[in-house]
């Protein structure tokens, strides 16, 4: 995001997010009417809120067009279902950042892609799998064994382990279609250990598909159909093997897809000539 | 999907958080200053012509609240509070949005869009609202087909047709512009009736055209190709607005239309030349 943009925002539409948001009675109402139209009586009973407060509430938002009354009913207009819809999303992503607070705390953030940023709440379910005294490969293992019953694999890699490399083999082996983007580094140590030849039987096949993304990564993301896992970068700069935070939420899964395409848009395609 | 109870819940949970956040316009401008480059209180007090007393009492709160880390005599943000900033300030651009073209969602029907859209309603930031007027009641048509005939790749959902449009739908294909169609089962037999068949059946071999059929009710009429997107809204009596139509350039917009156009693109039916014929 432009920083001026983010001032012009700040002196433009303050008031207006001030009086949506920092009014616990004014946000509840327009949640409560997210799905139905609703009576007063509802209202009150789903927000737990006396019937004069929740009045007050909505003539407020009557006058700014949010809300409107037919006969009993309260409905949100258009632009009130728009900032409703938006004001959910937002509850979302404060939820997900407070439950992982101290693994977003500890890592680095700025550089994640925007869609992530953006949509952060797609993580709200998610677990956060961490290394234990008793295994402190925890998370390694967890991800192995999600990868390990899966027939697609796709992955945005800027690390890279020997085991890994033993993992992504076994999934060629067994007829997985695997994607990958790399960073430049690993693709050498791909190269490497792997080898030419079997690089290139696996591109032949169909099975393997592999891009060179030029500049650096500060995550990875990898996914399948029914999981998606993200590691990040600790704020010294180092790879964190330590914890990753999984989901099956199948909005993630539709992130990491877009995410993967928007860097496979930047990305160099290898193919057996250029291998 | 969450029921309106979770989100209560959520919304109670979160409510402390969210006060502190945006109840001080100080501590917004102080979290967007050093969300680039860590800064010095007094090049914070420059930047935003505030008192030494009002950053550094708000400054205190920030630090308490781990939004900022203090180091060296520099003031850095934290990454829960770019987090936070950044979900706080997309908040902030769907709110700009909604009020730039606040006429073009008041009193139209918004329902063809899936809430997830909506909520990304931000990326549209930069585009216009093209408006007909009495000297101009062509204007939104005629600016639509200027773009159009720009584009090397249609794509098209829309429950209604004219005459103009289906002219320069058939030129696209004629000029190898792959074009995809998604309609309604009335806008296809108006097609059907329209076009030539054969010319409609052999674009479909090229694979220049695809028709598709959505099988419900489609409440919104847009257009993305690689050079721009359009979105026009029925109004809430069910008549379709032709004064008003939302268009960008921007590549974000795009994005935002692609994504719209997938949605109904999975939910459609692809109607070859066999399917096609016992339609007509």
């Amino acid at each position: 995001m432009a920083l001026d943009r983010h001032k012009s925002y700040l002196e433009q539409d303050y008031p207006d997010v001030k009086f949506l948001l920092a009014s616990k009675v004014r946000t509840k109402i327009m949640i409560s009417l997210q799905d139905n139209s609703l009576k007063l009586e509802n209202i009150r009973y789903l927000t737990q809120i006396t019937s004069s407060t929740i009045l007050h509430g909505i003539n407020q938002l009557i006058e700014k067009n949010l809300i409107e009354k037919n006969g009993e009913y309260y409905f949100l207009t258009s632009k009130g279902t728009i900032l409703s819809l938006k004001i959910i999303d937002f509850l979302k992503q404060l939820n997900t950042i407070n439950s992982c607070h101290d693994f977003w705390q500890t890592h680095q953030i700025k550089e994640l892609p925007h869609q992530l940023l953006q949509n952060i709440e797609v993580f709200h379910d998610a677990q956060l799998i961490e290394s234990t005294k008793a295994n402190i490969g925890n998370p390694f293992t967890t991800y192995l064994e999600m990868i390990s019953n899966s027939d697609k694999f796709k992955a945005i890699l800027p690390i890279f382990f020997p085991r890994h490399l033993d993992a992504i083999k076994f999934l060629l082996k067994n007829d997985c279609n695997v994607e990958m983007i790399v960073t430049p580094e690993i693709y050498q140590v791909l190269l490497k250990q792997l080898g030419k030849n079997e690089l290139k039987n696996y591109i032949h096949k169909g099975l393997l598909r592999l891009w060179k993304f030029h500049s650096s990564l500060e995550f990875a993301l990898m996914f399948s159909k029914n999981f998606i896992i993200l590691g990040l970068f600790l704020l010294n700069g180092e790879y964190d093997p330590s914890k990753l935070v999984l989901t099956h939420d199948q909005e993630a899964m539709v992130l990491g897809n877009n995410i993967f395409n928007h860097y496979l848009q930047k990305s160099e395609k290898i193919d057996i000539t250029n291998l | 999907m969450l029921s309106v109870e979770n989100i209560l819940k959520f919304n109670d949970l979160a409510h402390d958080k969210l006060k502190f956040m945006v109840n001080s316009k100080i501590r917004l401008n102080i979290l967007t200053s050093i969300s680039q480059h860590p800064k010095s209180m007094k090049e914070i007090k420059e930047e935003h012509n505030l008192t030494f007393a009002s950053i550094s009492i708000n400054m205190k709160l920030l630090l308490a609240e781990n939004l900022v880390i203090k180091r060296r005599g520099k003031y850095f943000i934290s990454s829960l509070g770019y987090l936070n900033l950044y979900s706080l300030l997309d908040f902030f651009k769907l709110i700009s949005v909604t009020n730039k073209f606040e006429e073009l969602w008041l009193n139209h029907d918004i329902s063809g869009i899936p809430d997830d859209l909506i909520g990304n309603f931000g990326l549209l930031e930069d585009s216009k609202l093209v408006k007909a007027n009495h000297l101009d009641i062509y204007k939104i048509h005629n600016n639509f087909l200027e773009l159009l005939i720009r584009s090397k790749e249609v794509r098209t959902v829309s429950p209604i047709s004219h005459p103009d449009l289906l002219e320069v739908f058939g030129a696209k294909i004629k000029s190898n512009t792959p074009t995809i169609l998604i309609l309604t089962k009335e806008i296809v037999k108006q097609v059907l009736k329209s076009s030539d068949f054969n010319f409609l059946s052999e674009g479909i071999s090229n694979k220049n055209l695809e028709i598709r059929l959505y099988e419900g009710e489609i409440k919104v009429v847009f257009t993305v190709t690689d050079k721009f997107m359009s979105l026009g809204l029925f109004n809430h009596d069910g008549s379709y607005d032709q004064n008003r139509d939302l268009v960008s350039m921007d590549k974000n917009a795009i994005q935002w239309a692609e994504s719209l156009f997938d949605y109904y693109y999975q939910k459609s039916l692809n109607l070859g030349p066999k399917k096609l014929a016992k339609m007509i």
